[in-house]
């Protein structure tokens, strides 16, 4: 159960500064443009609750690859592991 | 003033007086141009000249503008007389003729020009007439507020008719009172009504700005851009995490508030 204020989290890369802020917010204060994009969803029971170090990799992947596509810098040094392409054939 | 005489192939042969030459020096060009007008004099057949009426009139209109005073001099107004008056002016020294170049390329270009420039502003003009005739309302269309009124007069005349008809107890089973609660969908006393007109005075009427919502393309443009942001996400989470489902449940997100932006 909740008992604190529900907040989010939010990075920004710079590509001025060449750093990665992130930012540690409360939801209602973003709701409006959450309201209006898209969210990607992972239920946590899919993983049984465990929220190990290949689901950091992978979260903190996505969260890399999202800052990349606005950056090409960031782009191009880019050194992560991901899965096949999302709209392909089905691994198994 | 200068007058054409002569249209041949690429090169035009105009009459000029001296003082439309340039006063001292003469450029090779103009030498040349000269040279070529006094070849076409020294080779002219009068009668042949005189036999072409668009050719003397343009003699003629040249004699009128620049020395009209050797119409004076001319015996009678005949064809013949005037090509030999134009004659006399070009031995004499006080006509030149002059080879020009057919005045094709920079005309013809800018003519081009003043053609596209017309045709892109016609099509301008056409796309403004389509988008001004595609906001006049060509049937009434029920707003909400005369809605809104419409079921207060239906509400109305449903709470007359049932005041009248229990004031007519010996009536009460003939009276038929499923008509009334039809009166919403039928002709009502606002039936006719005067058309919804524009006015500019009407509270918190912009009303172009609000008829172009959702269709604009600026935007069209941001709804756009915010889907484009949204399938980056998807992407990403796609690439990252092993579940098809996450991506495409991503996606129909995406995609349902991009609608929802466009107005869909």
């Amino acid at each position: 159960m909740q008992s604190k204020r529900q907040t989010c989290s939010v990075s920004v890369y710079n590509e001025e500064t060449n750093t990665i802020s992130t930012y540690h917010v409360p939801v209602d204060a973003i709701a409006g443009a959450l309201a209006e994009h898209a969210s990607f969803d992972v239920p946590l029971d899919d993983f049984h609750n465990r929220v190990d170090d290949d689901f950091a990799r992978r979260l903190g992947g996505m969260v890399l690859l999202t800052l990349a596509s606005r950056s090409q810098f960031l782009k191009d040094h880019l050194s992560i592991t991901t899965e096949r392409d999302p709209e392909g054939p089905p691994s198994d | 003033m200068r007058v054409e005489l002569f249209n041949y192939g690429r090169y035009r042969y105009m009459l000029c007086g001296p003082s439309d030459l340039s006063p001292r020096e003469r450029y090779e060009t103009e030498l040349d141009a000269l040279a070529a007008g006094a070849k076409l004099f020294a080779d002219r057949n009068e009668r042949h000249w005189a036999s072409q009426p668009e050719v003397v009139a343009r003699i003629r209109t040249f004699i009128k503008e620049s020395i009209p005073w050797h119409l004076s001099g001319m015996w009678e107004d005949n064809p013949r007389e005037v090509v030999t008056c134009l004659c006399r002016c070009v031995l004499d020294g006080s006509v030149v003729i002059l080879r020009a170049e057919r005045a094709s390329s920079y005309a013809a270009r800018s003519k081009a020009h003043r053609d596209d420039l017309k045709a892109y502003n016609q099509a301008i003009d056409e796309r403004i007439a389509r988008a001004a005739s595609a906001l006049k309302p060509f049937r009434h269309v029920e707003t909400i507020a005369e809605a809104g009124a419409r079921n207060c007069a239906a509400r109305a005349a449903s709470a007359l008719l049932t005041s009248v008809a229990s004031a007519m107890p010996a009536r009460n089973d003939a009276f038929d009172l499923g008509e009334v609660t039809d009166a919403g969908s039928r002709a009502t006393p606002l039936g006719d009504a005067a058309p919804f007109e524009y006015s500019p005075s009407e509270p918190g009427g912009d009303l172009l700005s609000i008829a172009a919502r959702g269709v604009s393309e600026s935007h069209e443009a941001e709804c756009f851009a915010k889907y484009e942001i949204d399938m980056d996400l998807c992407s990403a989470g796609g690439a990252m995490f092993q579940s098809p489902a996450y991506y495409m449940a991503c996606k129909a997100r995406a995609f349902a508030n991009y609608q929802q932006c466009r107005g869909y």
